[in-house]
């Protein structure tokens, strides 16, 4: 650590050298004047205020003309006037007269302020490839987790909600998926401070919840995208950055927001057609018959035998369960409903000149489309700014979250997910036991004879509760040292927990037995608790040098120690569905699972921004970073006891506009390129891969050591160079503003866990290998297309495209299965295609699948010849030859997940205090693996099915595109095949809202608006299932893969605003 | 509130150098496994990581049994056979077949290497004196002698692994990992065995002589570990090495004789004559005194070797089970110690029924034995012990003893399963049986015969050796005790003389005497024999090998080695010994130009399939031996 000293030293040093001889003064007396206009009406605009800080300022007057007495090379004006946005423009050498257009406040312009990791900066000035928004309108979206604030508002970042389950939240991945087997998340920083927001464990399939899903959308003041140039975070950045700054007090005065929102959720329109009961019975005579039954065996099982029992002096004759089994139950009717959301949420932001404070409340209550599901959490939020001396303030942002979110299980899972319980429910049976004599009793169905729960039960009697809480606290001392030197220490805590309850009850639920035992009833907990703190200690250096070259320099470190420990334990068979606690079980099958994680990395980094003229850019970020998980014989710097990476950055920008050579031309109101090339590194690469460790192995309940591990003691963070070149274009008068981004990312070293030799004794090794490459262009286009006094139309449309290429592995080759279907990672394709077999219809005669020739061969080895309604599988010719034999061999790419596009369209239309706003998102070019469909339409087994199976080939000659069902499959007609691949293209009309901004002229009420809100009413799309946005897993290995998720709901909120 | 703003920056400052202070900022330790740093500091560390090489190596269960019993004649496919076992019988398998994976028997021997590599650092850093490490280095060696061995009967190429491969960069060193074959791989494992600095039990071990009780029954540890002398006595055999194989065997026989004041000697494979009431034979087929003719007064204590429990004491003050186990490994039945065996072989409860015994080992083998003085044709260690018929369809029922509830004790003592009762279908406790004093005396018999004591080997199978060296005078009569007979001999030369024991390792003492002359008691005196203590008749010698077993004609030695074999095939069928035996034999007739190796494994389990009537595979050069996975 002894360099760290050094350049402190040298820093130190420099800084007070330059003070002694740097003194000369840019100011001219050259004069600037120019007119300030509104933009909608065209007509001047007085009391604006138009200055050059910190050294001259003036007023508009009546006619909206200004004058400037001093001027400064390359200056930007800031004009500013109340009602209006902000608007920076730059003095151009020379420049004499200046018309200026300004636009009401909530006009999107294209030079906002945007955070920055040390601070705002306006995007002017900005050299990164980056996406800003404030978050001023984002209440209306009534969205109960920030994600979806998200969505639509930030090019390059593709935020895809995971399912529709209530506070499900969202995977987020920016310029594509810059790794396979570490996270694809990109790095958190809310209020400047790392918020680790990787998805706990949990024991609710199908449910993946991370901890930023909690935060309230109206505790956030801004966000920020750093796409590009975050070298500053090192080893964390390689996903790009997002950066969070919740609310602050602007001022002292008090200022007290009230909000309130409450809706419904309607259930779903596009429900899966199932077979209704008497398709199905004749589905499930089929089946049963080719299963090898008789047809008097058929008829003899209670849930066909059609003979209506009569009660007899001596019993019953016929079937006794007759009413049981011949009912029509639109099961998905029973497990969706309509549910309520409702949102409470106050914030308060006030102080005096030595403290300003924000303080927020509120509380969510989301319901689920599925029966008995729902969110709701309550946080709180104290931010505080203290002046403690003139140079010493503190800064505290302190937060509490609670969450309680009770769950439904997702997937294809029959036995507890309500939802594929309902799909593949016989719909003869009902929710409740019919009688002999057809009356219709209070009691719910237990486990119908076919095995498949009672998914009534499931969502009545079963608990599966996600419960979590989250502190935060940081506490940051500024003090300024000198007049261009500042010092800031940072210590931030989080303390986050998770705990789960589930119980499986014995009444209407069905269970998977245990190797050991059958089981009855199961009851489930989890806690998972993580803790972080950061320490950040760094030093700001902040000079004009003559008016003309700006400096902004930031150095210093930062530690991070994390740990965390997951506990789980499982009972089984209590005496009753009462009985819930894990004591209850059974002692001997009780099962206990955890983990315990630890990991800390120490970083040094320099920031350094430098301008001239405010008209060329440049900005140098680097980083030095350790980490406990690195390897010690890892590439890098030796230091500590450990290996250091070293990631730096340079980006640099120029403002075309601001030259002297453009002043005279009145196309390009700003013209700026940026380019930039960076460093960075992925450090999820596992906590002790790098180190031997031993793990236990039984033997008669005696634990022994053995190895747990061959450990890769040069394994090292993932490495990510990326390169890119922006422009941002504004013109006619700021009414139309282009931005876009093309870059071209590579990730060497990618973390890879290998398959090794059998005879080394251990299954896999942690390597670095392989280079993953990505490139895209991101488009931002905004326009005001109206712009009259009473009437406003914006539109703003972000698109981006990106495509992946694996450019290097030692394996040429890797395959994954996930739910059924393969996944394909090959050297020089894109990762993670979908590659199976391609289907080409059915044969509707024998005598066209004799003539076709193609056999199947059975896991034995022996051949089998296809036949009349089987699927025509393609043999696909291998060096020239077809072998007449699909296998193996015959698998060939059948679909690619990544989205041709991925974009949004918002509009919005302003007609006096009405507010119209739509947002659209769309991705378009992507293709899905519908593996519930392809369950759902197995025709293998006695599960209900779609109508599809309705159309089933049964007779020679028969013209059907659906295949014969035959008990088991055996043909393998349900093979992960092209039938399942799906065009996944859909365009969402993601939310619309209606405002209306009353007119208030009272004491007690600022302001109030209404509005009423609809979320995601409209999807267009062909996709065959629930919802075509969804994203299970954040690998890109399942990115695509629809295993059985709960659709979004569509949801209709009224919402106000009040303010005090 | 006044605050110092020059103390305020020092303070800062002191905050930012002591984040690079101290130089461990960024360790962690491994909390949820042991970290190595922390692991061989002490002898509880060395008997932990033993433990631990023994939990591997009951993985190793089904792998062995299915891989040497299925390729052999004894074990047919059943109903439910997966593919890999259809290949496996069929001998049609590749390299990606599951039994074609040799992971779990490296995980076996990168855990020895490992342990062996840490035992030489814990000695050189005196963590550990020689005493404690000499018995435990041993141990690990031999297991991981074991493991290559199995290895070796199956796999063509085996890569030799013997670095402790502590980093990645180890597993991208082909030099690690050197290929060879069972002809280099077993002179090697010998001088690995060799160079062991002891041979002897490690009683050092914390779980030595220990009693545990795990999922509510005891289990008593001692036959949980390999013996050494025995794997060493085995890779002579197999490098045949006769003298010395025999030196081994006889070494471990020894060692249970140090404590000669026992009535019960152990591993003698014990007969004695059964009185209803007043004394308990032990693992012996026998009929009640005097009413060998009943079948009624039939008892089978045979098949208790694999119903008794390691803990149970039976009727003696000592563990019974070990007066013949001599290597097993018991599974309780708890979740993570489950037998495999269940799933394998059961037909009912949660058997899966994959593989049953074979037509010829039932047919042609078990149901083909005589019985002494009742000629009844049936062999007792067969139908109801080794297999039986269950639901319809013949079973290995060896393992599964402790699956099934006992139905009853019959008159005679002799325990019966019920089949239709399971306490708990999902408590799959069993046990695998290594090793065992039959099948020791049958290896030691093997080498013996081929060192040139036949009649020593024959004595061993059949009946033995007080019997078989009773010499006779001239005129017939049989000498008595004191002149020196009963002890494994040549024939004496004359009336008079005792006869000239055989030299060591190939004397047996048998010789008992009461009164009045000298009281005798030696280890040998009950052994009665494997076909003996199975209640079988001698096997019937063609004319060639003749009554006097003396002849050291090569086909004569010949036919006792196959006799020995099908013995073994008789008494430890299903045990994962088959494929081993019958290969080192073929080997050995190979080399005296019987033929290929292959050809010779060819005809041997032609039997299985011509008897299931089944097309017999062609086992040649290519397939003779398994691919391995890589």
């Amino acid at each position: 650590m002894k360099q760290l000293k050094y350049i402190l030293l040298i820093v130190l040093f420099i800084t007070g050298f330059t003070n002694n001889i740097i003194a000369q003064k840019g100011v001219t007396a050259t004069e600037i004047s120019g007119t300030v206009y509104e933009s909608s009406t065209k007509k001047p605009l007085a009391g604006a205020k138009v200055s050059i800080p910190g050294v001259t300022s003036a007023i508009t007057g009546e006619d909206g003309k200004f004058k400037l007495l001093k001027s400064i090379k390359g200056a930007y004006l800031v004009i500013d006037a109340p009602g209006f946005a902000s608007k920076t423009i730059t003095a151009i050498n020379n420049t004499k007269e200046v018309a200026v257009f300004l636009y009401e406040e909530s006009f999107k312009g294209n030079n906002e302020e945007a955070a920055m990791p040390f601070g705002t900066i306006n995007s002017l000035s900005s050299t990164a490839a980056m996406a800003a928004h404030q978050n001023k309108e984002d209440y209306k979206l009534c969205a109960p987790t920030i994600e979806t604030v998200l969505q639509g508002n930030f090019s390059g970042l593709n935020t895809v909600s995971r399912t529709g389950a209530p506070g499900a939240g969202a995977n987020m991945f920016i310029h594509g998926f810059s790794s396979l087997n570490a996270t694809c998340q990109p790095l958190i920083i809310v209020d400047g401070v790392q918020y680790e927001n990787q998805t706990t464990y949990s024991l609710i399939g199908g449910n993946n919840i991370s901890a930023l899903s909690d935060i309230d959308v109206k505790d956030i003041d801004n966000i920020s995208v750093l796409k590009n140039g975050a070298s500053i975070y090192g080893s964390k950045a390689a996903n790009g950055v997002i950066i969070i700054n919740t609310i602050q007090a602007k001022d002292p005065s008090t200022r007290i927001n009230f909000f309130a929102y409450t809706g419904v959720n309607l259930e779903p329109t596009n429900k899966y057609k199932m077979m209704d009961a008497s398709d199905y019975k004749s589905y499930l005579t089929d089946m049963l018959s080719s299963g090898g039954l008789t047809s008097s065996q058929i008829q003899s099982l209670s849930f066909i035998n059609t003979t209506k029992p009569v009660v007899e002096n001596w019993g019953i004759s016929g079937n006794k369960d007759y009413y049981r089994y011949n009912q029509s139950t639109n099961w998905q009717d029973e497990v969706f409903n309509n549910s309520l959301n409702q949102n409470y949420h106050l914030n308060v932001t006030g102080g005096n000149d030595a403290a300003l404070y924000a303080i927020s409340f509120g509380y969510l209550g989301q319901g689920g489309l599925v029966d008995k599901t729902n969110f709701s959490k309550y946080t709180t939020r104290v931010n505080a700014k203290i002046k403690m001396t003139e140079w010493f303030k503190l800064n505290t942002n302190m937060s509490f979250i609670y969450s309680d979110r009770n769950l439904a299980y997702e997937g294809l899972d029959k036995n507890f997910s309500p939802v594929y319980a309902a799909l593949v429910k016989a719909p003869f049976t009902a929710p409740n036991i019919y009688n002999v004599a057809g009356e219709k009793t209070p009691n719910l169905e237990s486990v119908d004879p076919l095995g498949v729960s009672n998914p009534t039960a499931i969502i009545n009697n079963s608990t599966a509760k996600n419960q979590r809480s989250r502190f935060t606290g940081n506490l940051n001392a500024l003090l300024n040292i000198n007049k261009f030197l500042d010092a800031s220490v940072l210590i931030g805590i989080t303390s986050d927990k998770t705990s789960e309850k589930i119980f499986l009850p014995m009444a209407g639920v069905s269970h998977a037995a245990l190797p050991n035992a059958t089981v009855t009833n199961e009851s489930q907990q989890l806690r998972n608790s993580f803790s972080q703190i950061n320490a950040d200690a760094h030093l700001t250096y902040a000079r004009t040098f003559n008016y003309a070259h700006k400096i902004n320099a930031n150095l210093g470190t930062h530690f991070q120690s994390s740990s965390s420990e997951l506990d789980w334990g499982k009972a089984y068979n209590s005496s009753s569905d009462e009985m819930k606690t894990l004591g209850d079980g059974d002692a001997s099958l009780a099962q206990t699972g955890g983990s315990l994680g630890d990991w800390k990395s120490l970083s040094t980094y320099l920031n350094a921004d430098y301008s001239y003229l405010n008209r060329y850019f440049l900005s140098v970020n680097a980083a030095l970073d350790g980490s406990s998980r690195f390897g010690k014989d890892a590439a890098g710097f030796k230091m500590l006891n450990g290996k250091f990476g070293l990631f730096p950055s340079i980006d640099a920008g120029w403002l075309i506009s601001s030259e002297g050579f453009m002043k005279d031309q009145h196309f390009f109101d700003v013209l700026k390129l940026r380019s930039g090339f960076s460093i960075t590194g992925n450090d999820d690469i596992g906590n002790y891969s790098a180190k031997n460790y031993y793990t236990s192995e039984g033997l008669l309940g005696i634990y022994g050591l053995v190895r747990g591990n061959v450990s890769n003691s040069q394994l090292q963070w993932e490495t990510n160079k990326k390169g890119f070149i922006g422009i941002d274009i504004s013109l006619l008068k700021e009414r139309l503003n282009i931005s876009t981004d093309l870059y071209l990312s590579r990730t060497e070293n990618l973390y890879n866990q290998k398959t090794v030799a059998t005879s080394t004794g251990i299954g896999y090794a942690s390597y670095n290998d392989g280079t993953l490459e990505n490139k895209g262009i991101d488009l931002t286009v905004n326009a005001r297309i109206i712009d009259k006094p009473n009437f406003k139309w914006d539109i703003t449309t972000n698109i981006s495209t990106y495509k992946n290429k694996l450019l290097a592995m030692s394996n040429d080759e890797t395959f994954t299965t996930i739910s059924g279907g393969t996944v394909r990672t090959k050297v020089g394709s894109p990762i993670a295609q979908f590659y199976g077999y391609k289907a080409d219809g059915v044969y509707s005669t024998a005598a066209e699948a004799t003539s076709a020739n193609l056999k199947m061969q059975n896991a034995d080895g022996s051949l089998v010849a296809f036949g009349a309604g089987d699927v025509k599988f393609v043999d696909q010719s291998i060096n020239g030859v077809k072998d007449g034999i699909i296998n193996e061999k015959d698998m060939v790419v059948i679909g690619d997940p990544n989205p041709d596009f991925i974009g949004s369209i918002n509009n919005k239309f302003q007609w006096r205090q009405f507010s119209l706003t739509t947002l659209f998102t769309y991705s378009l070019g992507n293709d899905v693996y519908n593996a519930e469909r392809a369950s759902l339409e197995s025709m293998s087994n006695l599960d209900n099915q779609t109508v599809y199976a309705v159309n089933r080939w049964k007779t020679d000659g028969q013209i059907t595109n659906t295949p014969k069902a035959t008990y088991g499959d055996p043909m393998g007609n349900s093979r992960f095949s092209s039938r399942w691949i799906e065009d996944g293209s859909y365009i969402r009309l993601k939310s619309l809202t209606l405002g209306y901004d009353l007119k208030v002229k009272s004491e007690v009420f600022k302001s109030v608006q209404f509005y009423v809100t609809g979320n995601n009413l409209i999807t267009f799309t062909k996709y065959l299932g629930y919802d075509p946005e969804f994203s299970t897993g954040s690998s890109p290995l399942s990115y695509g893969i629809d295993s059985g998720v709960t659709p979004q709901s569509r949801s209709i909120l009224f919402g106000v605003k009040i303010g005090l | 509130m006044k605050i110092s703003k020059k103390i305020t920056i020092v303070i800062i400052s002191l905050v930012l150098i002591s984040f690079s202070a101290c130089n461990d900022i960024l360790d962690t330790t491994v909390k949820e496994a042991v970290e190595s740093s922390n692991n061989f500091n002490n002898t509880y560390d060395a008997d932990n990581a033993i433990w631990g090489l023994y939990g591997k190596v009951s993985n190793l269960a089904e792998n062995v049994v299915v891989l040497n019993e299925l390729r052999a004649d004894l074990i047919d496919v059943a109903p439910n056979a997966t593919v890999d076992q259809i290949k496996i019988n069929n001998h049609t398998e590749d390299a990606s077949n599951k039994y074609c994976d040799p992971s779990l028997f490296y995980e076996v021997i990168l855990n020895a290497n490992d342990i062996m590599y840490n035992f030489n650092k814990m000695l050189k850093d005196k963590k550990i004196s020689e005493a404690e490490y000499g018995p435990r280095y041993s141990d690990v060696m031999a297991v991981r002698c074991w493991a290559y061995l199995q290895l070796g009967i199956q796999f063509k190429e085996i890569p030799y692994v013997t670095d402790p491969l502590e980093s990645v960069a180890a597993l991208n060193d082909s030099t690690n990992f050197p290929k060879v074959t069972i002809d280099q791989l077993i002179p090697q494992l010998i001088s690995d065995m060799e160079s062991v600095p002891s041979l002897a039990i490690n009683t050092l071990s914390a779980y030595y002589g220990k009693t545990i009780t795990t999922n509510g029954k005891p289990f008593y540890l001692n036959m949980q570990f390999i013996n050494k002398h025995i794997i060493l006595g085995d890779l002579y055999l197999w490098n045949d090495q006769y003298v010395a194989s025999a030196t081994q065997y006889k070494a471990y026989m020894d060692e249970a004789d140090a404590t000669a004041s026992k009535t019960q000697m152990k591993n003698k494979v014990s007969t004695w004559v059964w009185v209803n009431g007043t004394n308990e034979p032990r693992f012996q087929i026998c009929y009640q005194r005097y009413k060998d003719q009943d079948i009624s007064s039939y008892r089978n204590m045979w098949k208790e070797i694999f119903s008794r429990s390691s803990a149970d004491a039976g009727t003696s003050s000592n563990i019974g089970l070990q007066d013949e186990m001599i290597w097993m490994i018991s599974y309780s039945g708890a979740t993570g110690s489950v037998s495999p065996f269940i799933k394998l072989f059961a037909n009912s409860g949660q058997g899966e029924y994959q593989l049953k015994p074979s037509a010829y080992a039932i047919d042609s083998l078990w149901e083909t034995q005589v019985q002494q003085s009742n000629g009844f044709v049936f062999d007792g260690r067969g139908r109801e012990s080794s297999f039986d018929n269950i639901n319809g369809s013949p079973v290995v029922l060896k393992y599964l003893y402790d699956y099934y509830d006992i139905n009853s004790t019959d008159d005679n003592s002799t325990k019966h399963l019920n089949y239709l009762s399971i306490t708990n279908q999902y408590t799959k406790a069993g046990k695998w049986f290594l090793y065992r004093a039959a099948l020791l005396h049958l290896r030691y018999a093997e080498a013996a015969n081929r060192a040139g004591y036949p009649r020593l080997a024959y004595a061993l199978l059949n009946n033995g050796i007080k019997g078989n060296f009773d010499w006779k005078k001239a005129n017939g009569d049989y000498r008595s005790d004191k002149e020196g007979v009963q002890y494994s001999s040549f024939a004496p030369t004359n009336d008079t003389d005792p006869a000239r024991p055989y030299p060591a390792p190939f004397y047996l003492d048998a010789r008992q005497n009461d009164a009045p002359y000298t009281y005798l008691r030696s280890p040998w005196r009950d052994n009665g024999g494997v076909r003996g203590r199975a209640f079988l008749n001698n096997i019937t010698t063609p004319a060639y090998v003749h009554d006097g077993i003396g002849d050291d004609h090569n086909d004569s030695i010949q036919w006792i080695e196959q006799s020995l074999i099908k013995e073994a095939a008789l008494e430890c069928g299903f045990e994962g010994q088959r494929w081993g035996d019958l290969l080192r034999v073929a080997r050995r007739n190979s080399k005296e130009g019987k033929g290929a190796v292959a050809t010779i494994m060819n005809n041997a389990i032609a039997h299985k399939f011509n008897a299931a009537k089944k097309a017999a595979p062609s086992l040649n050069e290519s397939n003779l031996f398994l691919p391995m996975k890589k």
